[in-house]
């Protein structure tokens, strides 16, 4: 895949990267009572990485990712544990969630809260997790298409 | 540091589940296996017991612990709730765990073990429990896609050719049956407008006679029959399991097929009402076939945990048949024999590994020799063979003597007859795997020296074994636990009180809680049209004071006598 390189491809893949990110940014913090969330929004923003790794090769992408796809799933579970363990040491039940319903001057009403950083750890899970699949069946296509 | 302990004392239920997730993330950052690392496992494999005990400890002191999480009303939120046939599992689950684990480390070398082994088992351990301790149909459909994941990723691990292509009928059936699975729960959220075991409950109680609910219920129990290998459906186990390495494999048959039949005694006894006669009779058909002719078919096989595969199957046919009948002694016997039977069919497997680690080989006809050199191995087979079959004094004698004597009583004489079939034929098996492995005399086989880790992995499956023997005979404590079990899940309103009307005495937060929930109480209300919800919203302003505008009390509950059984909390 890597040797027959698609310039169509890669520069809209460039493009679009930023837009879908944005996207799921948008759909992350949209989450909790309306549809989004942690899950979708993990699925949103690893879509591009597909895009990158397929145009600009799966090395490519691991390189300016930094992080290894294991790691970053751990990271998440350890953000979604924590959330769900740490109300019980402070006294309250297993996964008890704190709400804040402030009044942002400029934007608006702000609902937060501790359910932001277990869909943190569910988008981190997600991400790391769909992008070692494809990012390992790309790998093995690739070998493949070199022998 | 008292408040902690306490707090962490009202979070029990959920600790074992959640130190086996942690345990698991823990594997997965420490990267490189060792000896730190297996000595970590080990240390919160352990732990898990502990847990587990001191569960069960508290479910007999007060029979049913309930946590509804992240406080969260019970009909509205997750209610993970342990009762004491729940709490005997999750025993029984954590100490075959940490068998394994210790089998594991005494014959796998550490520079062969596979980085993600030991998470994985930890990850279907947590699935495991947490299926053992759910409260509603949509958790448990979560728990089970948990445990079955990582067994995917066991079955898988060698990653070379045959591994993947037996592994793909395991991964087909139970895909397919996940799916049936949560079809299901929205069939039964469509019809009841919820998913929470006690309300169904309580709103199904009078409904033991409509078509309707007697559909859905023998939907659900032929769902969960594919997970704990029903008579048609048992084709896709023995492939899958006889690939695996020992402990793993030992792990899977003593496990996994049990979380189905747990699921389904759930159903017929918790969740829908008592006497639908027609699924009973059902399952006692498909009792007889899975006894009868899966045990036939494990005596053409060839290979030695081929016939252990078959005997399991054969095996999870006398619990269908102790559901079947519906007695209380029947299913004291049922529950019984379910907790022997995971303890043995998991040594029998662990026992098969010690053999093949002698001999070299699966397969009957190239085997031999055994009894000669190693006759301690011998022993230990014998004893667990013997209570398989179900003699005295051993463990299996007992539940398949109180299965069997209440399907004389109730003339279910096809049920009885296939299970003094099922036995003499499982005793017949055992004694193939006897002659041919450990009495026959084979000159071509080389007996090499012991491999390493012998002597620590046949100490490991002794302990176990010694267990099982205690289970036999001093069999008073279990049979007991089990009767109370029994009698805990036939007396189904002590459950729905207990989750239903569930006084909360852990501090909450008033303010920022209070308005959110009533949201989600409006929407709840829109959708279950057929049940008011009675709201009383007074907003106290304390915050360690018992807090009572999240009471949202079902009318019918509140007018039904609250248990006054004493709570943990």
């Amino acid at each position: 895949m890597t040797n027959t390189k698609s310039h169509i491809l890669e520069s809209v893949s460039r493009l679009i990267f930023l837009f879908i990110i944005i996207f799921s940014i948008y759909l992350f913090l949209k989450g909790h009572n309306q549809p989004g969330g942690g899950f979708i929004a993990g699925i949103a923003a690893s879509i591009p990485l597909f895009l990158l790794a397929m145009s600009l090769g799966v090395s490519t992408v691991k390189r300016v990712l930094k992080v290894d796809s294991l790691t970053l799933a751990a990271t998440g579970l350890i953000f979604a544990y924590g959330t769900a363990f740490v109300p019980t040491v402070l006294g309250y039940p297993f996964l008890f969630q704190k709400m804040i319903h402030t009044h942002v001057p400029i934007l608006g009403e702000l609902h937060i809260g501790t359910p932001v950083l277990f869909d943190l750890g569910v988008f981190m899970v997600v991400v790391g997790v769909s992008t070692k699949i494809i990012f390992s069946f790309l790998d093995v296509v690739n070998s493949k298409e070199k022998v | 540091m008292i408040h902690i302990l306490q707090s962490l004392i009202n979070n029990i239920v959920v600790l074992p589940f959640f130190v086996a997730l942690v345990t698991a993330l823990v594997g997965i950052m420490w990267r490189l296996p060792g000896s730190g690392r297996r000595l970590f496992f080990s240390v919160s494999a352990s732990i898990q017991v502990i847990l587990a005990c001191f569960i069960i400890f508290l479910t007999h002191k007060v029979k049913i612990l309930f946590l509804p999480v992240g406080a969260w009303k019970a009909p509205f939120g997750i209610s993970i709730t342990i009762d004491i046939f729940g709490s005997l599992l999750i025993g029984i689950t954590t100490l075959l765990s940490l068998f394994a684990i210790l089998y594991l480390f005494a014959t796998l070398k550490k520079s062969k073990e596979n980085p993600l082994l030991l998470p994985l088992i930890q990850f279907m351990i947590a699935g495991i429990i947490l299926s053992f301790s759910t409260g509603d149909f949509f958790n448990l459909f979560v728990s089970f896609e948990i445990f079955l994941i990582a067994s995917y990723g066991l079955l898988t691990l060698k990653s070379d050719e045959s591994s993947i292509k037996n592994a793909f009928p395991y991964l087909g059936i139970n895909v397919i049956g996940g799916t049936l699975f949560v079809l299901g729960a929205s069939f039964v959220y469509g019809m009841y407008g919820t998913l929470n075991f006690a309300d169904i409950s309580a709103q199904t109680s009078h409904l033991a006679q409509d078509p309707k609910l007697i559909l859905i219920a023998s939907y659900l129990v032929l769902v969960f029959g594919i997970k704990a290998g029903f008579f048609p459906l048992f084709y896709w186990l023995p492939r899958s399991y006889s690939c695996l390495p020992a402990p793993v494999a030992a792990l899977f048959a003593g496990l996994l097929t049990k979380v189905g039949i747990y699921a389904i005694i759930r159903t017929l006894t918790t969740i829908f009402p008592l006497g639908l006669v027609s699924i009973y009779s059902a399952i006692g058909y498909l009792s007889i076939f899975t006894m009868v002719v899966a045990i036939i078919i494990s005596l053409s096989r060839s290979n030695i945990r081929e016939i252990l595969c078959y005997n399991l199957i054969s095996h999870i046919g006398f619990l269908m048949a102790a559901i079947a009948i519906f007695s209380p002694i029947s299913l004291t016997g049922g529950i019984f024999y379910m907790m022997h039977h995971m303890v043995v069919i998991a040594s029998l497997f662990l026992i098969s590994g010690l053999v093949i680690q002698i001999t070299k080989t699966d397969v009957l006809k190239d085997s031999g020799n055994v009894w000669k050199h190693h006759g301690f191995v011998g022993v230990l087979f014998l004893v667990q063979a013997l209570s398989l079959a179900g003699l005295p004094p051993f463990s299996g004698f007992w539940g398949k003597f109180l299965i069997l004597r209440e399907a004389i009583r109730f003339d279910q004489v096809s049920v009885a007859a296939a299970i003094i079939l099922a036995s003499i034929l499982t005793l017949l098996s055992m004694i193939r795997i006897w002659f041919h492995v450990f009495l026959k005399k084979n000159d071509g086989l080389k007996m090499g020296s012991v491999p390493k880790g012998f002597k620590r992995s046949t100490t490991v499956v002794s302990i176990l074994v010694l267990f099982s023997l205690i289970m036999g005979i001093f069999s008073n404590p279990f049979i007991s636990a089990s009767n109370k079990a029994m009698s805990l899940l036939l007396n189904k309103s002590r459950y729905e009180n207990k989750v239903l009307s569930y006084e909360q005495t852990l501090k909450m937060e008033t303010d920022s809680h209070s308005s959110h929930s009533e949201n989600d109480a409006h929407s709840k209300d829109v959708t279950k049209k057929d049940t008011n919800h009675h709201m009383e919203s007074n907003h106290d302003t304390h915050k360690e004071v018992k807090h009572s505008s999240k009471h949202f009390k079902l009318e019918s509950i509140s007018k039904k006598e609250v248990s006054n059984g004493s709570s943990v909390h």
